[in-house]
Parts: structure tokens; C-alpha cells; sequence
């Protein structure tokens, strides 16, 4: 059964989500006027200069890094959400479903800077990693899985992980058996139904799944401050840095214009992606 | 307890509120400790604290809040004091009525035109490890030693500390600190050695704990005034004994020119910083260089090494030109992140 709403009524009960969105459209109009603000501290004027300012090494070595860790965390933690997805949908026991939908939602749930200290207590150079490597003799100062590119790599991973699982869940959730039957009598093997049948099936939902993934982790500032050690300079963190000490608000929203349009390029590029590829399957 | 307190009776400002900014590490724990709860005690007063990670944040704080501050009483670096100064936001306290003033050495009771109030010392060296280095190191070069891959660790950015490292870097070349050029191509060198930058103190302790640290430096051993008592667990020492000198600033206290308390609050409470016993005590708790002459401390604190008394700073002593430093401050925290980040 289907409930079938006129445009109208639609519109109606998405009126409160419309207005609770308006202050962040507001937020956004802000954060570009400020950006061509002719002073650093306040809106007034107009000028490029603070755009100019950021064609800097500091600044091009900054988004550089924030899309090569937004891109292999999203890698990684698609390659990790896809078996997760077929797992949780094939699980029959309801409490086993359940409880591993609780333990993947998890980093969703947890404050991020618990489950940064998590990863300190595991990886830090007195967590349980060292401290057992070095009772057992194997080393003898701490090795560093933390305060560099690796510890954000993992944190971010570990919090985009149920961003990926739960569209994926969809799309499997989505797939026709009979598709898969008819391959199956048609004498495919597992792999070849799966590489032939499945993917093609799944790629709308993996490539909304990576576009998420993609963006929470282009945006993300508490992980890389908290496992970065400070040294891994995300847009995130250069822009914080911006704000304070140095009172830059011009050069902040800025930076936050490009990060919101590099985020979006990447988004377009994706949707684009999975258009072109769904188009294919349906030929 | 404070003349103006003694004066005025039991509780004279009972019902009265004072709105403080300080730092929120150990030094600012120390500061709600050791002044701001036996200022209420005496007084009747109350405290309202607010705690925030450097000087910088303090300054961006007040600038955000303009005509409208949230504080009564800020205590933070003399750079910081100085800025503030300059861009109008300060009242100039009434030195008449801060009698403690009286005991406290000439040479740090005032700065930033008036507008700030000497509070105590900020002094800066090289802190290191005691498995690494047999005999305290005697230079800042030792940063620049291969040994020292992946196991230094210097100030963040936003500390007055990173202008010190700056400044000790300059000086380590030869030149008197302001050769900035020479000395962020200098410090370039160290990027690809830097474990971490000190942003959490507590953090920087247990990398030296675990061994994980050789040397860090210009940092200030105030934060680690346990860990300093016992090197044979903490692995941590500290030195200001370095040929291109150690680094001291004078921090005060300042008061927000359109403040929302009440003027005889905070008289009362600038001048209860500078009472004996609260400067002996908070030198003691954190290390910081009583600037009152007659402070109070045990024999120990007295004979304390990492505790630097206004007559012990010498010529080693590296003493900012603090309206120098304010107008570089910007240019060369930035230059600094884009360097080492």
C-alpha cells in the first residue's frame, strides 16, 4: 500500500523541515558575503582579496590533503560497508540484526572526542598496542599509529563507517532475487552474478553512500585536531586556525566557500557517475 | 589577606560578582585554587570563571565582544595586554587602590600604557628527557639533531610560546631574535621532525612518560611542576640555563574597559593576585616567577631551579619588546603554521 500525497500537502508537512533549514540557506549566504567582505574582521565592502590571499603552498598543500584523506577514508570504509551490508540483510536472527546494527551505529551515537580518546587509549604511545608490544619485547619506544596521517585516516574510517553501511543496506534491500535466480539458471557463477547482476544493481546506492562519506569526511575538524596531533592540517583545522587566534573571518568563510564548493564538485561528479552508470545497465 | 579586604571588614563584598577569563590548562586550575576560592572565602564575593586556551583566544574573545565584554578581570600575557590596549578595549586600573602594589619589584608593576596590572612570571626554556639526555642540553640546536626524527614537539601557534621559538631560533644563528626570515627557514628544517605540537600539556607528559619524546622547547615548566619532582618516573626535565637564554614574560591582569562588575570587586581581586602569600603559593603550584618581593614560599620553592625570581633574571633572561611582538604577532603566527604545519 502507498500513501499518495498532492503537491499541496506535501508542501505543508515539509514546511516545518523548510523552515528549520532557512537559518543554515541564511548561514551560508553569511559565510559567502564575509568571504568577499573588503575587512578580515567584518562585513563591509567588497573585495576578492580574501580569496586571493589563500592562493598560498600552506593553503593548496591544505585542500590537497583534505580530498586525499576524504578519498581513501571513503574508500576504505565502502570497501568495509559493502560485506557489512550484505551481512546485516542475510543475518535471519532478529537479536544478531539487531545488535549489529547497534555495534555499526555506534560512532553515530558516541561523542567524537570519546572515541578519539579511544584511539589514544588503543593506539596512544601508552595504550594497549605499545604497552603489549613492549611487554612482550618486541619494541622498545612507542610506535606511532596516532598524531600523524594514519591516526586520522582511522578516525575517520571508523566515524564515516555507518554513513556508508545504512544506504548500502538499502540498495541490497532493494535487489530483486529473481535477477539473481535468473542468473543463477542461466549458469552464472557467484562471483560472476555478483560482478555482472549485483554491482551494477548496488552502484546508485554505493555512489550516494560514497558522496556522503565523501563530504562528512571532507568537513571533518574534530578527528583530524584530536588524532592529528596538529600536524595534519585539514581545511578543517586551517580554517579554525583562521577564526582564531588570527581573527580572520574573511579568509575563514573563504576557505569555507571553497571546501563548500570543492565538496560540491565532487558530489556533482559522483551524481553524474551514477547516472552515466545506471543509463549502461539499463541498455 | 589583603589590606583593602582587612580594611573593609568580614565579607565587605559579600553578594558581589566577578566575571574572570583564564587559561584553561593547570596554570588556570591553579589560578580558581589558589585565588579565586580564597577570594571568595574572604569576601564574600563571587567567581565566575571562564577558562580558554591562550592568550590569542582571550584577546579574539574581548575583540569579538567590543563594547560589550562578558569579563571583569583577564589574566594573560603581556602581549596580549598590549593589543588590547591599542585597540582601546581597557580600563586603566586605580593603583591607589591596589596597595599590595607597594611590594611588588619596580620593574613589573605596570605595562601596557597602565592598562595592565604585573600578575607573575611566564618563563620558557627547553624541556627534555632525562633517559635521553644525560646532562641538561645547553642549546636550542639540539632540536636540529637527526637523533631528535619524529621525537621533538614545539608550541602550538597560537601560544606566546611559538613567538619565543621564533625568537630562540633567531638568536641560535646569531642575530638578536627579530631576524624572523632567517629563522622560519631555519625552523622549516624541523617539520619532518615534529611528533606533535604542544597544544595539551598533559599530552606532551605522558608522551615523555612512555618514552616517546627526546626534547620540546620554548615551553614553559610550569605545567609540570609534579612531573619535575620526579624524573625518574616522568622522564621530564627542564632547563632555562641555554647559551642563547631562556624566555620571561610578564603576565598581567586586566580589566575590560565597559566590564559588567563593579569597580571595588575588582580592585579587591587584582590586588589579592598580588598578596605574599597568594604569589608564594601559585609559584609554588605552578612554577610561575613571583614578581611581590616579599612573596611566601617554603625553602624548597626558593631553592627551586625551574622557579625564577625577579632578581635571578639576569642577563640570560630574554625579555620581549612587547609592542615589537604585538605587531608581528599576526604575520609570524601565521608564518609559523604554514612552516611547520
Amino acid at each position: 500500500m502507498s500513501i499518495q500525497l498532492t503537491r499541496s500537502k506535501a508542501l505543508a508537512f515539509s514546511l516545518p523541515a523548510l523552515i528549520a533549514i532557512l537559518p543554515f540557506l541564511g548561514a551560508c549566504f553569511f559565510i559567502f558575503r564575509f568571504s568577499i567582505s573588503g575587512e578580515p574582521s567584518r562585513i563591509e565592502g567588497f573585495s576578492i582579496q580574501p580569496y586571493l590571499d589563500l592562493m598560498t603552498p600552506y593553503f593548496g598543500r591544505s585542500v590537497w590533503l583534505t580530498l586525499r584523506l576524504a578519498f581513501i577514508a571513503t574508500l576504505l570504509a565502502m570497501v568495509m560497508a559493502v560485506p557489512l551490508a550484505f551481512l546485516l540483510t542475510n543475518l535471519r536472527s532478529r537479536f544478531a540484526r539487531r545488535s549489529l546494527t547497534i555495534v555499526i551505529l555506534l560512532p553515530l551515537i558516541l561523542n567524537l572526542l570519546v572515541q578519539a580518546y579511544g584511539w589514544i587509549l588503543l593506539l596512544g604511545p601508552s595504550g594497549v598496542l605499545n604497552s603489549t608490544l613492549r611487554s612482550l619485547g618486541i619494541i622498545e619506544r612507542p610506535i606511532f599509529l596516532l598524531f600523524n596521517e594514519t591516526g586520522v585516516l582511522l578516525g575517520l574510517v571508523q566515524t564515516s563507517l555507518p554513513l556508508a553501511v545504512f544506504p548500502i543496506v538499502s540498495s541490497v534491500r532493494g535487489i530483486s532475487r529473481e535477477h539473481l535466480e535468473a542468473a543463477s539458471s542461466l549458469g552464472a557463477s557467484h562471483w560472476r552474478t555478483f560482478f555482472d547482476v549485483t554491482v551494477p544493481l548496488l552502484r546508485p546506492g554505493l555512489f550516494g553512500a560514497a558522496s556522503i562519506v565523501f563530504a562528512f569526511n571532507a568537513s571533518a575538524f574534530a578527528i583530524p585536531l584530536l588524532l592529528g596531533g596538529r600536524r595534519v592540517q585539514m581545511m578543517g583545522i586551517a580554517i579554525r586556525d583562521m577564526i582564531s587566534p588570527l581573527f580572520n573571518w574573511s579568509g575563514a568563510a573563504a576557505a569555507g566557500m571553497i571546501l563548500i564548493f570543492v565538496t560540491l564538485i565532487v558530489l556533482l561528479f559522483s551524481a553524474w557517475l551514477a547516472r552515466m552508470t545506471s543509463e549502461k545497465v539499463e541498455h | 589577606m589583603p589590606a583593602i579586604v582587612r580594611a573593609a571588614g568580614q565579607q565587605p563584598l559579600a553578594g558581589k560578582e566577578l566575571r574572570l577569563l583564564t587559561w584553561s590548562d593547570n596554570t588556570g586550575l591553579a589560578i580558581l585554587d589558589h585565588i579565586a576560592k580564597p577570594f571568595e572565602e574572604a569576601t564574600g564575593a563571587r567567581v565566575i570563571a571562564d577558562r580558554t586556551g591562550s592568550t590569542s583566544e582571550m584577546v579574539a574573545k574581548l575583540r569579538a565582544a567590543g563594547d560589550r565584554p562578558q569579563y571583569d578581570v583577564i589574566t594573560l600575557a603581556g602581549v596580549g595586554a598590549v593589543e588590547l590596549a591599542g585597540d582601546g578595549l581597557l580600563a586603566q586600573p586605580d593603583l591607589n587602590r591596589l596597595p599590595n602594589l607597594e611590594q611588588v619589584d619596580p620593574r613589573f608593576r605596570t605595562g601596557a600604557d597602565g592598562h595592565g596590572i604585573g600578575y607573575l612570571l611566564w618563563t620558557g626554556g627547553l624541556i627534555y628527557n632525562t633517559k635521553t639526555f644525560a646532562e641538561p642540553p645547553k642549546s636550542y640546536a639540539e632540536m636540529w639533531d637527526a637523533s631528535r626524527q619524529n621525537r621533538l614537539f614545539l608550541p602550538p601557534s597560537t601560544w606566546t610560546d611559538a613567538l619565543d621559538t621564533i625568537f630562540a631560533t633567531g638568536k641560535m644563528l646569531g642575530g638578536d631574535g627579530t631576524n624572523a626570515d632567517e629563522a622560519f627557514a631555519k625552523l622549516a628544517e624541523l617539520r619532518d621532525s615534529i611528533l606533535t605540537f604542544g597544544e595539551n600539556p598533559a599530552q606532551i607528559s605522558e608522551l615523555f612518560r612512555s618514552d616517546a619524546l627526546d626534547i620540546g622547547g620554548v615551553y614553559a615548566p610550569a605545567f609540570y611542576a609534579d612531573e619535575l619532582k620526579d624524573p625518574a618516573n616522568s622522564n621530564m626535565g627542564a632547563t632555562y640555563d641555554i647559551d642563547e637564554g631562556f624566555f620571561a614574560d610578564l603576565m598581567y591582569t586586566i580589566v575590560p574597559k565597559a566590564k559588567p562588575g563593579d569597580d571595588d570587586v575588582v580592585h579587591a581581586f587584582i590586588d589579592y593576585t598580588l598578596d605574599a602569600n597568594v604569589q608564594g603559593k601559585m609559584a609554588e603550584a605552578v612554577l610561575n616567577g613571583p614578581i611581590n618581593q616579599n612573596a611566601v614560599m617554603s625553602d624548597g620553592a626558593k631553592a627551586s631551579p625551574f622557579i625564577i625570581k625577579p632578581e635571578q633574571m639576569g642577563d640570560a633572561a630574554v625579555v620581549h619588546n612587547k609592542a615589537f611582538v604585538a605587531d608581528v604577532r599576526e604575520d609570524w603566527i601565521t608564518r609559523y603554521t604554514q612552516t611547520l604545519a
